[in-house]
């Protein structure tokens, strides 16, 4: 019962105790003949239920088996022994064991009355829901069969020595209305003190022990109201006691069986709870997560599991950790989860393996479950984008270091190159002033023939320079061009001239053959389109071997074409590829000096011109080297 | 070009260096003999009656360079007592440099009259009459100043 309906139940039979008070006790007068067996009755009832109560009490399981529980159906069973005493031996009664009377069966009803009283007080002060012992349990048997004992040897044998509680014909003493009275007291203080804690959530038969105790007091206050037996308090008093008795039936009951069935539901919705808040937590992360029994077999897999590889979950409910991890191998497994089992978790980063096949990399987080039946569980993180990100870290510092390097070694090799026609011309300066330092040897032949050489060396220093400056160009910055239009034949034509005296020394010589008469108007920098002929001309001088050197210049499709041909040695196909990218000469044999940035630099200046540079060479052939540039518009032709 | 002008080797393949050293030892009063390459050097060795005083040596070359040059020298009794002198531009000496055991390391651009004290105290005074064993055939010159390809 609710706490509220107990509340209810005890305020209306108060409220029928007020009433009852204002009427006469002969309102109601039951003849002995046919009060006898309503008394039989309600005391029958009234030691079934509490037989009721120690059986419930006393057999109640587990957590439920209290101090309480213990002493509330050991008490119980002293009252319904002594009721049964109290019942045999009433007035009218045949004799029982001594010949009943009014004294003898109220000693027993006083005696029932009490020990009841200090039962219900006594679990009071007992802290609630301690367990009860073996020893305790049979001590509190022992205690209540003794006690009954002793009352009814006292009830039996040796009723004279209590004070009198009925007289005939004048009603009940003082003495057994005081005690009434004190009982009331106890039971009223008891009753509250039990309704006071009913207020906690799950106090199971509190509300109902405290509505046994005001009962139970309010029985006791009608039964000090008797005169007669078959009156109407006396009636209204057993009545009542029954009342009492339900109720604490219902709290042992609800106290042994209930509580622990409810608290059973209780755990049971508590348990399903956690259970979907687990499931909910588990699919609502962005990790995979994996339950593996002690085998290695997936148990659980959640969304996100399944959205990484692809797989559904009953694909993965079953599957082996060696299927789905990419480990090495089997014995690599076995070891993780030999040191698994040691240390109880681990993480370490692996691959998985998709559906598709294809691996998957994971830092996987395992744990074992903590009831040491083996299972495990893993939580499994993406880290593709990570990896991928390492690795493009990797390669882009590899390329860094290895750009840092060719320019390092471009940077060596520059220095090197420098110091070649340095040496020259400071020998050269050196000589002049050690010649011009002589008295009389000193010609003017040989400071002039030094003075040559040395302008040679300027010049080959400016080339350089100016190499390095193309080169340094390319990057972020465009290389400044100063355009003008010019007629390219004119200027091929000078430079052919210019270079006729170093073809003439390396034993070669240099023609021009043009396509049609008339200019080529070519938009170009002078002075760097004449650095990219001269580079052109030089190597062909390199490679001419004492053969001529051919210059053929031609209009074709809005181009000028301009081709450089050597009849030396020629070039390798793979020489071809590779000629015009830069330091060609830092990547092929150290014995060979020089930068070899020349077509390097002569492809960089004719492709900012919005030209083209290309070569062609068949072994033994000798080389052709070609550079195409756009006209200016409305010149040449095409042919 | 007298019996009496010590002979010197002038071994690089840069044109402006070899031919500024040939004209400078050669009014020193040297016959100073311009080669590109270690092989070309070898070879005028191993033809020349009259053996150089000294070989001054670089070391990056195509074809043959000063390393090689040196081994087989030292490899030929005939030719291993010439000093050498290397002169290079490396900014700092290989470890394998510090192995051919040379008279002397020049490193470029060098002191013209530090090279021109250090020719004469190992090959000797210019015009000096030179010693029995290097008597000086009238061979003719090597290609001086020659700029053959480094292809």
């Amino acid at each position: 019962m609710r706490p509220a309906a107990s509340t209810t139940t005890v305020a209306l039979l108060a409220a029928g105790v007020v009433v009852a008070s204002f009427l006469p006790a002969s309102l109601l007068e039951l003849s002995p003949r046919a009060f006898l067996p309503f008394h039989l009755a309600a005391e029958g009832f009234a030691i079934v239920v509490s037989l009721m109560v120690f059986a419930s009490g006393w057999s109640s399981l587990g957590a439920q088996r209290t101090v309480n529980t213990t002493l509330l159906a050991c008490g119980f069973l002293a009252v319904g022994l002594i009721d049964f005493a109290h019942a045999l031996s009433f007035q009218g009664m045949p004799e029982f064991v001594t010949a009943s009377s009014g004294s003898k069966s109220i000693f027993f009803w006083l005696a029932a009355r009490g020990i009841a009283t200090l039962t219900l007080a006594g679990i009071l002060v007992i802290r609630w829901g301690a367990p009860a012992s073996r020893g305790l349990r049979h001590a509190a048997l022992g205690v209540s069969l003794a006690l009954t004992a002793v009352v009814y040897w006292v009830g039996l044998f040796h009723l004279d020595r209590v004070p009198p509680t009925y007289v005939p014909g004048a009603g009940l003493t003082p003495f057994k209305v005081h005690v009434e009275y004190v009982y009331i007291a106890v039971l009223l203080v008891t009753g509250a003190v039990f309704r006071y804690r009913a207020r906690r959530p799950h106090a199971y038969g509190l509300s109902d022990l405290s509505a046994a105790c005001m009962v139970t007091a309010l029985s006791g206050l009608l039964m000090t109201r008797f005169t007669d037996l078959g009156d109407l308090f006396i009636v209204l008093g057993h009545l009542y006691k029954i009342v009492a008795h339900v109720f604490i039936y219902r709290a042992v009951f609800l106290q042994s069986f209930r509580a622990p069935y409810q608290s059973l539901q209780r755990s049971e919705q508590a348990l399903r709870a956690a259970d979907e808040q687990t499931k909910s937590i588990l699919s609502a992360t962005q990790d995979g997560f994996l339950l593996f029994d002690a085998a290695t077999r997936v148990v659980e897999a959640n969304d996100a599991y399944c959205h990484l590889t692809g797989y559904d979950r009953s694909e993965l409910l079953g599957r082996s950790l060696a299927a789905i991890d990419v480990a090495p191998s089997a014995q690599e497994i076995d070891e993780r989860l030999e040191q698994l089992r040691r240390q109880g978790a681990l993480r370490l980063e692996t691959r998985h393996r998709c559906k598709d096949g294809a691996p998957v990399d994971v830092e996987v987080s395992l744990s074992h479950l903590p009831y040491g039946d083996g299972r495990f569980f893993s939580f499994v993180r993406d880290i593709r984008e990570r990896k991928q990100a390492e690795s493009e870290r990797t390669r882009l510092v590899a390329q860094l270091e290895s750009a840092v390097a060719v320019r390092d070694e471009f940077l060596m090799l520059a220095a090197h190159e420098l110091k070649t026609p340095l040496t020259a011309l400071r020998l050269q300066l050196q000589a002049v002033v050690r010649e011009a330092a002589r008295p009389h040897d000193v010609t003017r032949q040989q400071v002039g023939r030094l003075a040559e050489m040395a302008d040679v060396q300027v010049g080959r220093l400016a080339r350089l320079v100016n190499d390095l400056l193309v080169v340094s160009f390319q990057g972020s910055t465009r290389l400044p061009l100063m355009l003008e239009e010019l007629d390219l034949v004119a200027l091929v034509r000078e430079l052919v001239e210019r270079s006729e005296p170093a073809a003439a020394a390396v034993g070669s010589s240099l023609s021009l053959s043009l396509a049609a008469p008339g200019p080529l108007v070519v938009r170009v920098d002078r002075g760097r389109l004449e650095q990219v002929l001269t580079n052109l001309v030089d190597n062909a001088l390199k490679h001419a071997a004492r053969r001529p050197v051919e210059l053929r210049l031609e209009a074709r499709a809005g181009r000028a074409h301009l081709s450089v041909r050597d009849h030396g040695v020629g070039l390798a196909k793979d020489e071809l590829e590779r000629i015009f990218g830069r330091y060609e000469r830092v990547a092929s044999t150290q014995n060979v000096t020089g930068l070899g940035l020349g077509l390097y630099v002569s492809r960089l200046l004719v492709e900012a011109h919005g030209g083209a540079v290309r070569a062609q060479s068949g072994p033994g052939d000798g080389a052709t080297f070609v550079v195409e540039l756009p006209l200016a518009a409305g010149t040449g032709t095409t042919s | 070009m007298s019996a009496a002008r010590p002979k010197v080797l002038v071994v690089d393949d840069d044109a402006g260096i070899r031919e500024t050293l040939v004209q400078i030892l050669e009014w020193e009063g040297y016959d100073a003999v311009g080669l590109v390459d270690g092989q070309q050097a070898l070879d005028h060795l191993r033809t020349a009656t009259v053996l150089p005083a000294l070989v001054l040596l670089d070391l990056m070359m195509p074809r043959m360079d000063g390393y090689t040059f040196r081994e087989r020298q030292l490899a030929d009794p005939r030719l291993a007592h010439i000093p050498v002198a290397v002169i290079s531009a490396a900014p700092y000496l290989p470890e394998k440099a510090q192995q051919l055991r040379v008279a002397r390391f020049l490193n470029k651009p060098f002191d013209l009259t530090a090279l021109l004290d250090f020719v004469r105290a190992v090959a000797g005074p210019a015009g000096a009459a030179p010693p029995s064993d290097r008597a000086r055939e009238a061979a003719e010159p090597e290609t001086k100043g020659d700029d053959r390809g480094d292809r």
